[in-house]
């Protein structure tokens, strides 16, 4: 199989002034093609950490992360930015549309800063899609503000799409929901997964980790895998 | 009152926390009303302050002007003759006083100290009344033709070279041969009338009879002479309109019989103005006031609109604050209070500093500026700056507060507690940050162009060609100090004394001229072939003289040391001279002139124009050769090194003990003086454009920071999305691109109304130079907000991501 996503010795530590915080510590992982990983643990456990250096939000302290055989621990901050547009979708807790922009638009914007510029019916063609994907076309040129909240998330999976990228970041997607609208959102990542995208997404609710194929437990910035404890041992 | 009391407490409490915010505010508003209290108390003094002299309204300053057959006034200045008739003759004033400036060494102290030294009648003392801290004035005694030798001393003076000696008036000075004895020293408080000079400071008042004027002068009708000038007491009830007339006819009638049968003068006249004391003084430093109060005014919207910007986002911060006093029952009314004590207590501190600037600013002018700016001295704190400092305070508190107080909806105010602070709609307009961008946009674009243009003006004056060299050249005079030598010794002395200079390791050459930067009087003469009337300056130079400034000569030749042997009555003229005369200067040559004194002139040669630091435009001159007496050296040295007075002096008083060094100064040091104005100018203009760049930098940092505050998250969330650093800066000046033009238009609309308000004033200041100072004006002021714009985003692009997003 195809690893999208390879984490080798990754640590990361949290320096303030009083003290230092182990975040992460030696984390190996490897995400293949087609995958659908939940990463959960309990509050502080390192999980949003390790999902913003999978996300290239922020940078390890030490280790290598790889994205299609790619190194790129050491990366700038505007290489990291071209990476994180063609090749990972982020869907946020708390959705992070742009309040000025269109659903049209929101959903366009990884377009407009990716390297290859795009005709606009090229462009046009491509958001609707995605919006068809979430079921949100009906919708195109309202503002996120006029969104419900599950709705305003499936217009951020869209968003997450539209570049079409190797794999999807999903941070609680479900936080900010009730539990139909969670539901809801669910179903879509799934049906997404089941088409071929690569998922990771951080949740607590047991419900939804349970849908995913590879679960992690996260606990003290260590991954607990029943399936690789032999691994971690060696890490450890 | 403990209510009142309380709420400054509270207020005090709440703003130690932030003393970032007292900073800004303090210095900001404290510097920019501070400047403008002093502008403003300096206007005031100027324009409205009476004249610190008993019935001042009624001073007026006595001119007269003598008018050529075409009409022009050829000069503004009286003729000996004339001056005495009007003095004897005159009815109009009730008190009338006659000056004559000069400046003369005085022998008997052991410094031999040069003086400003000037001659007055009785008059003088009844028209001012200067308080004295000893002794007494002028009078009776005094009056002319009694030649009383007494003098009068400044109170500088007094204290300068008697050191306050308290038996001063047992005491002489010899000036000119003449003992004065000392009758009275005038009190400190005592502001002379700036009639002659701005900040002009006589050292010495010496009674009228002793004025300079030779005797063959006394009925010279037909000359003019310079520093000579009457100041009246207009009699109750005249009109200046009338009693010009009555003047005019009367100086005129006189005049006429006295120069009828001189050819020169056919179809001339005398006219007489009168013009207040008061407006004399103020001459033309009105325009310049207006100009400092617009500047200083500018400043401070600059100043107003960023402090608003900060009391806006403050309020935003406060709103939690606010709000949990609304709901335990403040009223609105509280709340108002609540912010007007925070916002005067604000401002009272930078009234403190205020005062301080404004104290300070009073101190430089006078120490500076007393030679540009009339009655500097008469500057002080006083109930004018007190009370327009405590409106302008009060006005900016209470317009503060305004702006806070509105942006507070009471009835959203318990919303926010509500709302956890997440997500609220509370914060600056988008529409009111857009208005501060344009207007500080607009106002500093405004004032850097303007002051621009000032500095471009004084600039092109001070680098301007002036088509001689002053470098390394020296101005000596020597005047005698003892009893009067006959001419011949004179000569003798004044040779040696060239010829041991030159010999001096240091020394290049001596030539006998007047400085060149001397502005010496104008002569009048008649083309003997045309009788074509001229009135040139006339300076005095010798054979060296050309060379040695390198002004050079366009056709002919200069003098030889024959002609200044033979005292032959030959002339230069410069090229402007010989314009007047003949298309082709070279056609000037050969020709002759006389100045009416029987003598006839030849023209020699033609030599090119100079221009006088200070001036734009050549004089037409005459140049006479030196006589072998006269006293002024011209010096040329070798390049870095230096001549000093004492070498100087003692060198003369080898050669005689009865002449002593005058004046000595390099060329470059007297210019340095003639442009003092134009750096004054320069100087004052660059600062103010500096500050203004400064205040606006500071303001529109400070709006485009909060705005950048503001959409954080939404800037992180497209960095999240693969925006590069690039694209976030491109997007945030993008998005302010409209706002700033459209700030340059309001600009160009501000100037341009100026332009057809003021064109007659400000025609002078159009021209190509415009297009330069526009591009440096636009590209400054978008430089400032291109960093404006990136400074606040740059902690937000250089750093992963996840800093960006995180709360
Ligand atoms: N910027 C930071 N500076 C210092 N310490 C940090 C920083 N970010 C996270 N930490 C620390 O790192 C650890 C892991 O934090 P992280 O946010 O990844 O936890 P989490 O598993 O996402 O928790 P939650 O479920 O509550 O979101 C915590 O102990 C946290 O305090
Ligand atoms: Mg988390």
């Amino acid at each position: 199989m195809d690893s999208i996503i390879k984490l080798s010795q990754l640590s990361k530590v949290f320096e303030t002034e009083e003290l230092q915080t182990h975040a992460l510590k030696d984390i190996n992982l490897t995400i293949n093609k087609g995958d659908y990983v939940s990463i959960s643990g309990p509050s502080g456990c390192g999980k949003s950490t390790l999902l913003s250096i999978l996300g290239l939000l922020d940078m390890p302290t030490s280790g290598q992360y790889f994205v299609e055989g790619r190194d790129v621990s050491q990366l700038s901050l505007d290489e990291a930015a071209e990476v994180r547009n063609e090749k990972i979708g982020f869907i946020f807790q708390s959705f992070n549309l742009i309040d000025e922009l269109s659903v049209f638009d929101n959903v366009a914007l990884p377009l407009r800063y990716h390297r290859e510029k795009q005709s606009d019916e090229a462009m046009k063609e491509r958001v609707t899609w995605c919006l068809e994907q979430v079921g949100m076309t009906h919708r195109a040129s309202h503002k996120p503000n006029q969104l419900s909240g599950g709705q305003q998330q499936r217009v951020a999976i869209a968003r997450a799409l539209v570049a079409d990228p190797a794999l999807l970041l999903v941070d609680e997607p479900t936080g900010n929901l009730d539990s139909k609208s969670g539901d809801m959102v669910m179903d879509v990542l799934e049906r997404l997964n089941k088409n071929g995208t690569t998922l990771c997404m951080v949740t607590h609710d047991p419900r939804y980790a349970d849908m995913a194929r590879t679960q992690l437990k996260l606990s003290d910035g260590v991954i607990f895998n029943p399936a690789n404890m032999t691994q971690q041992k060696v890490a450890v | 009152m403990s209510t009142v009391l309380y709420q400054y407490k509270q207020a005090w409490a709440g703003l130690k926390k932030t003393p970032g915010f007292i900073l800004s505010v303090v210095i900001s508003m404290g510097l920019t009303l501070g400047a403008l209290l002093c502008v403003l108390t300096l206007a005031n003094v100027l324009l409205n302050d009476p004249l610190p002299y008993p019935e001042q309204e009624s001073l007026y300053k006595i001119d007269q002007s003598l008018i050529n057959d075409s009409g022009e006034e050829w000069a503004k200045a009286y003729n000996y003759p004339g001056m005495m008739h009007l003095y004897k003759k005159q009815e109009a004033f009730s008190e009338i006083g006659l000056l004559y400036y000069d400046y003369n060494i005085v022998s008997s102290l052991a410094t031999q100290p040069n003086v400003n030294t000037t001659f007055v009648t009785p008059g003088w003392a009844d028209l001012f009344q200067g308080e004295l801290v000893m002794g007494r004035h002028f009078s009776d005694s005094e009056e002319v033709n009694t030649h009383n030798p007494v003098a009068i001393l400044s109170y500088q003076m007094w204290q300068q070279e008697f050191q306050g000696a308290e038996d001063v008036l047992s005491k002489s000075l010899i000036i000119n041969d003449v003992s004065f004895r000392i009758v009275g020293v005038l009190a400190q408080s005592f502001v002379e009338p700036e009639i002659y000079n701005v900040g002009y400071k006589t050292q010495v008042w010496l009674p009228w009879d002793f004025n300079p004027t030779p005797e063959r002068a006394f009925q010279a009708w037909n000359r003019v002479q310079e520093p000579m000038l009457v100041v009246g007491k207009l009699k109750p009830g005249l009109v200046a309109s009338q009693v010009e007339q009555s003047l005019t006819t009367m100086m005129d009638d006189t005049w006429q019989q006295a120069v009828v049968g001189d050819e020169y003068f056919n179809g001339w006249r005398i006219d007489m103005s009168v013009q207040s004391l008061k407006s004399t003084i103020l001459g033309d430093t009105e325009r310049t006031i207006l100009l400092l109060i617009a500047g200083v005014v500018g400043l401070l919207l600059i100043a107003i609109a960023n402090i608003s910007n900060l009391f806006m986002a403050r309020t935003v911060q406060k709103q939690r604050d606010l709000a949990i006093c609304a709901s335990v029952g403040a009223k609105k009314r509280h709340l108002f209070n609540m912010l007007f004590a925070e916002s005067s207590l604000l401002l009272s501190m930078a009234l403190l500093l205020a005062l301080l600037v404004a104290h300070t600013g009073f101190d430089i002018m006078q120490s500076h500026l007393s030679d540009v700016l009339p009655r500097v001295n008469e500057l002080s704190i006083n109930g004018f700056t007190l009370v327009s400092a405590v409106i302008l305070t009060l006005l900016c508190a209470l317009g503060f507060t305004a702006l806070s107080n509105n942006m507070l909806n009471y009835r959203a105010l318990n919303l926010v507690l509500r709302s956890s602070g997440k997500g609220t709609s509370f914060q600056v307009a988008k529409s009111i940050r857009q208005l501060l961008i344009v207007s500080q946009v607009a106002i500093a674009s405004c004032l850097v162009f303007a002051n621009f243009n000032l500095i471009e003006q004084a600039y092109s004056v001070i680098s301007a060609p002036y088509g001689f060299t002053m470098e390394n050249r020296v101005y000596v005079s020597v005047m005698t100090t003892g009893t009067k030598a006959d001419s011949e010794e004179k000569s003798v002395v004044m040779s040696q004394f060239a010829q041991q200079l030159e010999q001096l390791p240091q020394v290049r050459g001596v030539s006998r001229s007047v400085s060149p930067l001397r502005n010496m009087g104008s002569r009048a003469i008649t083309m003997e072939a045309s009788k074509q009337k001229i009135t040139p300056e006339l300076k005095y130079i010798d054979d060296k003289y050309l060379s040695m400034v390198e002004q050079p000569l366009l056709y002919g030749n200069t003098f030889s040391r024959e002609d200044i042997l033979d005292n032959t009555p030959v002339v230069l003229v410069n090229a402007s001279f010989a314009k007047r005369v003949s298309t082709d200067l070279q056609q000037v040559v050969g020709q002759t002139l006389s100045f009416g004194d029987g003598t006839i002139y030849t023209v020699i040669g033609v030599v090119a124009d100079t221009i006088m630091p200070g001036t734009t435009e050549p004089k037409v001159q005459l140049f006479k050769h030196t006589s072998i007496r006269g006293g002024s050296f011209l010096i040329e040295l070798a390049p870095d090194y230096e001549l000093s007075r004492e070498q100087a002096a003692q060198i003369l008083r080898g050669i005689s003990s009865q002449y002593s060094l005058f004046e000595m100064k390099p060329l470059m040091q007297t210019r340095m003086r003639m442009l003092f104005s134009q750096f004054t100018m320069a100087i004052t203009s660059a600062s103010l454009a500096l500050v203004t760049f400064l205040l606006a930098s500071i303001g529109l940092y400070g709006i485009l920071s909060y705005t950048t505050q503001l959409r954080r998250f939404e800037l992180g969330t497209r960095m999240a999305l693969g925006a590069k650093r690039f694209a976030i800066v491109g997007l945030v000046i993008g998005e302010n691109t409209m706002t700033v033009v459209l700030g340059f238009i309001a600009s160009v609309i501000i100037l341009f109304s100026l332009y057809i308000g003021f064109s007659a004033d400000l025609n002078a200041y159009i021209g190509d130079q415009l297009i330069l100072i526009s591009v440096i004006t636009l590209s400054l002021i978008t430089w400032i907000c291109l960093f404006a714009c990136y400074w606040p985003v740059r902690a937000y692009i250089n750093r992963p991501v996840i800093n960006t997003l995180r709360e």
